[in-house]
């Protein structure tokens, strides 16, 4: 079991409601993947599009909700948002991420810490979505932060886990949950992410991007779940040179040699 | 612009859009003469988030900014 804060966790997969063809697509997806924690984001209402309940569906499948902060720019935006959160969900949970730059979506490390030192004092569940940074990882736990949650690569890319050195260091230094965030876009990826001995990943865009999300949803729920059965079997060491799983003496005897190099001057003479 | 009632009235930006509506209207009535949800949502005052506990003491002013917000799907 995986916990965070107080809550327990017995899925290692977290989700992304966003970027899904409709509701329901999302539904399913969510309900295929096993997920018991899943992300959203908070909205201005748009009144002339009327309002659509996506929570209904989401609480009365029993999931854990993770509002985020996106959208905000600085410390100050994130805070608010935060309250926001609080205030529509009641959940004093949150994921934190400021990432003041469209193209890239990098997340802002310097506005990020202060932003996770204020919350954490007010008593917010913060999770903080950042660069895979090994010093800002400890300084964000050092400030009372429930977990990190490093990238792989930038966010809805799919690109995998490019950041992979960093977040190795991350994983053995931390002495709180290490979730990848960002840029998984393959269950494979997934796999080793669980394998490296991280606590969990969350995917978004691999699963509602894929052509059928539910069964997408599925393989990232096994990946995810081997990833970890082999992480806690223990992974053989890496070599460089070559190291034989067979015997290499023994099957040849001396005799047989001498036997076989007549037989090969024989043919040859 | 949108009149939704018609005594004693003020205006004021709900959501962006400017709204008509009777003083004395406190934020609970307010979301629902707009017809907006009054579960899962949070109310801003002028950049101040209002708890809901105090919605029904909190009266609209002429020329408030008030902003309703809603959980969405997100990643």
């Amino acid at each position: 079991m995986l916990t965070i804060a107080d809550h327990q966790f017995s899925s290692r997969l977290f989700t992304g409601t966003g970027k899904f063809s409709d509701h329901n697509t999302m539904l399913q997806a969510i309900n295929s993947s096993g997920s018991q924690l899943v992300t959203l984001a908070m909205k201005r209402i748009d009144l002339t599009r009327g309002h659509d309940n996506l929570l209904g569906p989401l609480q009365s499948m029993g999931v854990k909700l993770l509002p985020n902060t996106a959208g905000a720019r600085n410390a100050k935006e994130a805070i608010f948002a935060a309250e926001l959160a609080y205030e529509i969900l009641g959940t004093k949970w949150i994921k934190l991420e400021i990432h003041p730059d469209p193209k890239y979506l990098m997340p802002d490390p310097i506005e990020t810490l202060i932003a996770a030192q204020q919350l954490c004092e007010q008593g917010y569940i913060v999770m903080p979505y950042v660069h895979a940074d090994p010093v800002l990882c400890r300084r964000l736990e050092e400030v009372g932060c429930a977990a990190v949650m490093p990238l792989g690569s930038p966010i809805g890319s799919n690109q995998g886990l490019a950041t992979e050195t960093f977040l190795r260091i991350i994983i053995e230094q931390a002495c709180i949950p290490v979730i990848i965030d960002a840029g998984i876009g393959a269950p494979s990826q997934a796999c080793r992410a669980m394998e490296m001995g991280a606590a969990a990943v969350l995917v978004n865009t691999a699963i509602a991007s894929s052509a059928y999300p539910q069964q997408m949803a599925k393989c990232f729920a096994d990946a995810v779940a081997t990833g970890r059965q082999a992480f806690l079997a223990g992974l053989g060491a890496v070599n460089h040179h070559a190291d034989a799983t067979s015997p290499l003496t023994g099957f040849l005897t001396e005799a047989s040699i001498n036997s076989l190099t007549q037989s090969v001057n024989i043919k040859e003479g | 612009m949108t009149h939704i009632n018609c005594h004693s009235q003020i205006a004021l930006q709900l959501n962006g859009v400017e709204q008509i509506v009777r003083a004395n209207l406190n934020l609970a009535e307010l979301l629902i003469l707009s017809d907006l949800p009054t579960q899962a949502v949070a109310i801003v005052v002028n950049d101040s988030v209002v708890p809901r506990s105090r919605w029904v003491h909190v009266l609209c002013q002429a020329n408030d900014n008030i902003t309703v917000f809603s959980a969405v799907a997100g990643g």
